[in-house]
């Protein structure tokens, strides 16, 4: 017995079995390949059947792609900001807290707005 | 005491609701005979860590906005109230009618006060304090005022 006819014989057995007709079993065709047989994860690199650029270059999961001809994805904008204890960095202008703070802690007075006080106008006799 | 601490002590009494004080004042004994002061001052300290993270105050530029920030803060959540005063080497901070001396009893003050500790030093810091800059709780008032007194300055060499 052939191979075929003893696969046929098994199947014409089931059928007999749970009570159907095996005339209209049909088997299906594998489908056609498209590219490599994937035999493993090829995301994992090192695996036997990961293709060498995978392993040498690993895909980063924060970057994606995308076509140059493609319209900007929105970027997604928080509706309400996290809560944090930290404030604002500092702007140009020293504070009037920061004046306190730095002569509580005995530091150097941050200077004014520009540097500007009246002596840095003063003219020097020539 | 004078009338105003007599209103502040008033006040002070219905800051912590029948539900917990009970509960409050079993926890503070169990914490007093299981750890240390200082173990239980530093566990205050972070709470007050948590609650200023959890409440930020946005950045102020004066003495009188960064007061009204924090009393803002309280507010919200019916624990008193500041009072920030300048002085020649520190920044006096006196906080009045907060629900922890109520809460958990008399005897707690000198691991409690850690709270206040955590809370304003953590809101000192997000404004922009130079790390030499701390905290401290002083002693509490021996006229046995209802508030808690604090200093922002530079620690004792």
């Amino acid at each position: 017995m052939s191979r075929d006819e003893r696969e046929a014989e098994d199947v014409a057995g089931l059928f007999r079995k749970f009570g159907g007709d095996a005339k209209g079993y049909k088997e299906f065709e594998p489908a056609p390949e498209v590219g490599q047989p994937q035999g493993a994860w090829t995301l994992i690199p090192g695996s036997p059947a990961a293709p060498a650029a995978a392993i040498a270059t690993p895909v980063s999961p924060t970057v994606v792609p995308e076509p140059a001809t493609s319209a900007p994805a929105p970027v997604p904008t928080p509706s309400a900001p996290a809560p944090s204890a930290v404030a604002a960095p500092p702007a140009g202008t020293p504070r009037e807290l920061d004046l306190l703070f730095a002569r509580l802690a005995g530091q150097p007075q941050p200077a004014p707005e520009g540097g500007h006080g009246l002596m840095s106008r003063w003219r020097k006799p020539s | 005491m004078t009338d105003k601490d007599a209103l502040l002590s008033y006040y002070e009494r219905r800051t912590c609701s029948a539900q917990w004080m009970e509960f409050n004042r079993a926890f503070a004994a169990e914490l007093s005979a299981g750890l240390p002061p200082e173990d239980i001052r530093q566990l205050f300290r972070r709470i007050g860590e948590r609650i200023a993270l959890a409440l930020p105050v946005e950045r102020c530029d004066t003495v009188e906005q960064l007061r009204d920030g924090f009393n803002a803060r309280w507010e919200a959540i019916d624990w008193g109230f500041a009072t920030l005063q300048e002085q020649a080497d520190h920044l006096h901070i006196v906080h009045a009618c907060s629900p922890l001396a109520m809460a958990f009893g008399p005897d707690t003050e000198d691991w409690a006060s850690g709270f206040f500790e955590g809370a304003y030093q953590t809101w000192f810091a997000a404004q922009g304090t130079p790390p030499a800059l701390r905290v401290q709780a002083e002693a509490a008032p021996a006229d046995g005022s209802p508030q808690v007194m604090l200093r922002l300055g530079r620690l004792p060499s």
